[in-house]
Order: C-alpha cells, then structure tokens, then sequence
C-alpha cells in the first residue's frame, strides 16, 4: 500500500463527497445547505489540486483541468455566499441559494470526473 | 519538420513549469492546511460584545479574512470587534504558525529560482524559443574561443544569421559585448549533447551547417557524430587537432574535419611548390570584399624550422615533400628524433649550426608568442634576406607580429575561421577546392587573373545557387517549361544585355556530375547548383534575373516588358522569342569614348568584365 496513493484518493473523494453532501436536497432551500460545508469542500478541492501537480502525463494533465474547473465554481460560489450573507438586507434569499448550489453542481460534476479518471487508472493497473 | 521544432519547444516550457509545480506542492498544501486549521477555529470560538454579553463566533468569512492579513504579515488590525481572551489565544497560536509557515513557502520559491538547475532549465528553454522563431537561415556554432568567435563575426560580416553554444560562462559573457549586427542566441552548456543542439536548432529547417569547434577534440568529433545521425542533410565542419582523432572520424564523411597545422604546412608546401594554385586558394576562401594581399613567393632552397611540435611536424614534412631541405631546432623534442639542433633556435648559435648562412627561409612554430619573436629577430639579424613565417598563438599579439613584418604570418585560429566559414557558407565550394590540385599552373593562373577582375583589388563574392522555384522563380520556370536559359544569360547585364556583369560561372553540379567553368553557351537546367564568384553588385543584378521575369525577359530577348502577374499568366502560351545575346565586343564603347548622358546610368558598370 502507497502512502501517497491513500491520501490523493482520500482528498479525491472527501472533495467529492463534502460538495455532493452540500449541493443535494432542493435547490433554493436555504435551510438545508450549510455553509461550513462548502468552505470545507472548497478547501478539500483546493488540496486536491495542489496534490495533482507535477504529473506529467495526459491523465495527470486532465486531473489537474477538472480540479481547476471546480475550485472555479467552488470559489464563485463561495463569494455569492459571502456577498448574500453579509452585503444584502435580507441575508440569504432562495434566489442567492439557487446561484450558490448550482455553481456548487458544477463543480461536482468536476469532482466527479476526477472519481471516474482515479477510478479508471486502478481499473488499468489491474491488481 | 516544423511540428517538431514545436514540441522541443513545448517540451522545455513545460519541463520548467513542471519543476515549479512539483517543488511548490507540499508548501502550498501546508499553506492550505494551516489557512483551514486557523480558519475554521476562529469562526467556531464564540466573541464577547461591550457587556460581557456572548455573541455569536466570526463568519467563516471574516475568520479567513482575519487569517490572511495576519499570515501574511500585514496586520490591518481592522478587526469586527475586541476579542476575547479565547479569542486571543487563538490568534496568538494564528500568529506563529502561520507566519511560520508562509515564511518557509516563501522561502522555498526563492530558494526554486535561485536553484542552478531551475535556472539552466529556464535559460535553456528561453534560448530554445528564440532560435525557434528565427526564421533566415542559420548556422551553430559550437565553442567561441577564438576560432569561433572569428567564425560568428564572418558569418555576421557575411549578414547571415547564427546560434553559439559554449561551456564557458565568461565567453558566453564576453560574446554578448561584442557588437553584432544582430544579437545571436548563446547559451552555455555542452554542445556534444544531442538534447542541446536540438534546442539549438539542429532539426530546424532553417540550419544550414554545424561548426564544432570547442576545445576539446573529442566533444568535436561526439558533435560530428550527433550532427551526421540526427540531420544528415546538415554539412558539419568539426576542428580536430590531433592527427590521430581524425583518422577516427573519417568514418563519417570526407570532409568534415579540419586540421589546422597539417591545414596550414599544406598551404605553405603548395605556395613554394605551386605558387599559383595557393593564389587561387586565397582568392576563393579569404574574406569577401577583404582587399587582395600580395604575396611574395616562399623560395627554394635550405629551410630552418624552429620548434618540431605538432606544426613543425606538418610544416617539415610537407616542405620536404615539396623537394626543400631543412634543418630542424628544437630543445623539448630532441630525444624524439628527427631534430638536427640542439637548442631554442634564440641564440645565434644554434641558427648558426643549422646553416643560417645559406638559409633562404625560416619557419618559427613554436607554441609561445614571444619565443617566436626572438626566434626571428635573431635570425633576421643574422641573415637579412632571409624569407620567414612566423606562428601566432594568441590573437591579442597581433601588434607585435605587425610590427615585425614577417613575409607571411601563420595564425591556426584564423586558418580554420577562414576555412570553416567559406566551406560552411558555401557548399559548392569545397567540392571546387578539391578539384584545385588536378588544375595546372597555368590554369590556375588564369582563373585567378578573371578572378581578380571581377571586384578589382579585392576578393570577391563566392555563393551557392541552384536553380528552383525557392531560389531563382523565374530562371526556374523557364528552364521547366523548356525555355533556354544559358550561363550567358546569368552573366548579361539585366539593365544593359550587351554588357556582361562582374560575375563568373565556376562550376554547374546536375546530378552527380560537376561542370568546370562552363562556357556562355553552356545550357542550364532546372535543379542544377551553381558556384559563383562576383562582385557584391553583380550578386545583386543577378538576383533581378532569375527572380523577376520582366527583367529575364529582357535578358533572354531584348524586349522591355514591365507587365504584371495577370498580364504574364494572360500571355503564357505565347512565350518569348528568344534572341541569341549580342556579343559583347560589339556593344562595349571604346574605352575612350566619352560618357554619354545615356551611359551616365550604367556609369556603374564601368568595371565590367571585358570578355
């Protein structure tokens, strides 16, 4: 067992895992989704990218695409948040919600090609 | 060809992008991971108002907000409120570790771009996308000592492009001061690397020849090699000094290698035995444009060599060869044999043993300067008439050597420069300089004598020529579509036909035959290479020929045309009749003749080669 291994994996699927924990239940209830649990799926995929520099091959290179297009959404998402919560009046409105978990959608989407790309390389290793 | 150029390029960049990423990896993610730690306890430890009152913790948004100036340093001190004592401690623990661990980051990209490694990668990749964008023609020339830098400025004389490779910072240093026309790509590193001199170009379509000339005879032959395996249609000219290295090499082609002594003693033995065939020599590979040096021819007779080294070998057996008799001095390698004076040949002495009194001629090859010197005041003083030649090691020395006036002055850097840039730039030409031994005396001297009249007092202009659509479009469709295109017709004048240029025709390659100094009448075809010599103005005239088709069509009937592209493809099927040139005895003024005001336009001609 590759220490190395465990913790990209590990990192893959938290990011993964924490934005689809965030982004499932109605889209524009304010209720159901947590702010904590955004910042934490945006620092799990900012620790997945940086865990992905470095590879030099075309897998590697997609890896790295996917996680980039996350953070993007991840960070749109997070300053929506941040601008609803503390710059308007009436605080977090299902309108503002609606923006924040679709961006957050978007980036799942990304984390979860990032799965299937990790989940198709053992698949190749074949052992 | 191009695509791969492209993706050594790429190939570069990406390696210095990659060695950032990888090295920057764990302290961005202890960044990260510290930023989170810090982060999410701030925005969990509940604030205290004005009254003692609990209120709710920071927003995650302002504990991050909080973070970032304080790792960083900053310290706004703009905070939502005054903390509370757990609030404090906190940010006392934000305070160290995060510093800390910024610091450290920090540290470690400094430490990246300082890397010797980082920054080779860097210049080399910068050094490979400059050359990749040269779009002329250009040459590489490994190691600028000072036989190569005498090669780069011949080439920039020549205003052609070129690329250095060195091993030695400081020459890479000192190239960048020296005045060029335009700046060149240097870049240090050893050049008997395939992977540098493919980043120097060598698979570059644009190279036109490799120049190897660094200290070291080995790394010169690795780069003959390398050149002959990756890019055989590239010449490569490689400098070996021993003798034995060159043998070695030989495997890869005829005429790859230059040694300078064996070079030069060659020249010496051909100038005392055929003076005339050396004349011709000179004419075709000195500088062009460099005024004409008269020589005085070495006599014969009872020669005195100094010094039996390397050189002195070469000279003694070619002067040997040549049916001379010598006595050679020498100290260092008088137990090798074969040297007939024990001494320096510094004091009278020893010249007077090697017979100074009927001495016609004395050759010094010692490696020092100033042994050399001494060596000939001292036989000058002895023997005034004495004819001597004299070996210059170090460039810088060049006044003293001038000073002393000796009748022919040997310089090995300046021997191979001369060389290797006439080969290198022109092709054709070597294959003409082998073909000088088979020539007569005779005919040597009179290829010299219209040599010598075509840039009167000077040396002129030699360069290759093929016949293609690249090269000469318009000389090249017509020979495609039939039409008769002579050596005549390259030598009229494209402004006066009746008038031929400075301009010689010295040998036509079709094939795997060569033609010597083809006649007027003689027929070119398309795909033949030719070696010319002229004036620097005729290489110009003759370039209106073959690329403009109104001024060939003058050329090849008379008839002014000043018709465009249209107006040539309207009347394609009709092409021009052919009018046999006018010779030019006819139409040549007398030389007394005054200068009309029609004339005064031509007035520039007035060199021409008079048939």
């Amino acid at each position: 067992m590759n220490l190395e291994k465990v913790v990209f994996g590990f990192f893959i699927t938290l990011a993964a895992a924490l934005n689809f924990g965030f982004w499932t239940g109605p889209i524009d209830n304010v209720m159901v989704h947590n702010g904590a649990e955004l910042a934490a799926a945006l620092v799990a995929s900012l620790v997945a990218t940086v865990l992905k520099f470095g590879d030099r091959t075309q897998l590697g290179a997609v890896h790295l695409a996917t996680s980039l297009v996350a953070d993007l959404q991840l960070v749109v998402a997070a300053i929506v948040w941040v601008w609803a919560h503390e710059m308007t009046s009436d605080g977090m409105t299902p309108a503002h919600m609606s923006i924040v978990v679709s961006m957050s959608g978007g980036a799942l989407l990304a984390n979860f090609i990032s799965v299937v790309l990790m989940v198709s390389e053992i698949v190749q290793v074949r052992r | 060809m191009p695509s791969h150029t492209a993706a050594t390029r790429q190939a570069v960049l990406s390696d210095v992008f990659y060695l950032v990423l990888r090295r920057m990896r764990f302290p961005l993610l202890l960044v990260i991971g510290v930023y989170t730690f810090c982060t999410a306890g701030l925005s969990m430890i509940p604030g205290t108002d004005a009254n003692g009152d609990p209120t709710a913790p920071l927003t995650v948004f302002e504990a991050f907000y909080v973070v970032s100036y304080t790792s960083t340093t900053i310290g706004f001190g703009e905070v939502p409120g005054p903390y509370n004592a757990a609030q404090r401690m906190w940010m006392t623990m934000t305070i160290y570790v995060s510093v800390a661990v910024w610091t450290y980051s920090l540290f470690n990209v400094i430490a990246l771009l300082q890397d010797q490694g980082f920054q080779n990668a860097v210049k080399i990749s910068r050094f490979a996308r400059r050359v990749g964008q040269m779009r002329q023609p250009f040459y590489i020339v490994c190691g600028i000592g000072e036989t190569g830098r005498l090669v780069c400025h011949g080439l920039d004389h020549l205003g052609l492009r070129f690329v250095a490779i060195d091993e030695d910072p400081l020459r890479i240093q000192e190239m960048r001061l020296d005045e060029f026309s335009l700046d060149p790509p240097a870049v240090e590193g050893d050049a008997s690397q395939p992977g540098l001199l493919e980043h120097a170009g060598l698979l570059n379509p644009n190279c036109r020849g490799v120049v190897a000339l660094t200290d070291d005879d080995r790394s010169n032959q690795a780069i003959a090699v390398t050149v002959r395996l990756l890019s055989p249609r590239v010449p490569v000219l490689a400098r070996i000094r021993n003798a034995e290295t060159e043998t070695h090499i030989g495997v890869f082609g005829g005429d790859v290698v230059i040694n300078p002594f064996e070079r030069f003693a060659e020249y010496l033995a051909a100038a005392i035995a055929a003076p005339e065939r050396y004349r011709l020599r000179e004419m075709l590979t000195a500088l062009a444009g460099a005024p004409i040096i008269p020589l005085t021819r070495p006599p014969k007779g009872h020669w005195i060599m100094c010094g039996y080294g390397r050189f002195g070998h070469a000279v003694t057996e070619s002067l040997r060869a040549a049916g001379m008799d010598i006595s050679v001095v020498d100290n260092l390698h008088f137990d090798e044999g074969g040297v007939d004076v024990r001494g320096t040949g510094i004091s009278s002495e020893d010249l007077k043993a090697a017979g100074i009194d009927r001495a016609v001629g004395l050759v010094t090859g010692n490696a020092s300067d100033t042994k050399n010197l001494a060596i000939a005041v001292t036989a000058r003083a002895l023997n005034h008439n004495l004819y001597i030649i004299n070996r210059q090691n170090q460039l810088n020395n060049g006044p003293l050597f001038e000073a002393f006036h000796q009748d022919l002055l040997m310089v090995p850097s300046r021997v191979v420069a001369q060389e290797f840039l006439a080969r290198i730039t022109t092709p054709m030409l070597s294959r003409f300089l082998r073909l000088i031994p088979q020539l007569s005396e005779a005919r040597s001297a009179a290829i010299y004598a219209e040599l010598a009249k075509l840039d009167p007092g000077r040396h002129p202009e030699v360069w290759d020529l093929t016949i293609s659509p690249q090269c000469s479009p318009a000389a090249a469709e017509l020979t495609q579509a039939g039409g008769r295109f002579t050596v005549g017709h390259l030598r009229a004048d494209p402004f006066d036909r009746g008038r031929r240029m400075g301009l010689m025709v010295l040998l036509v390659r079709r094939g795997n035959t060569s033609f010597q100094l083809p006649t007027d009448d003689f027929l070119l075809q398309l795909g033949d290479r030719l070696l010319l010599a002229g004036s620097p103005r005729a290489k110009r005239h003759v370039e209106l020929t073959l690329d403009n088709p109104n001024h060939l069509n003058y050329v090849l009937t008379g008839q002014e045309s000043r018709g465009g592209a249209v107006w040539r493809w309207l009347t394609r099927k009709h092409p021009p009749e052919v009018v046999p040139l006018p010779s030019p005895q006819e139409v040549l003024p007398p030389l007394t003749q005054d200068v009309g005001p029609d004339d005064l336009n031509h007035d520039f001609n007035t060199f021409d080669y008079r048939g």
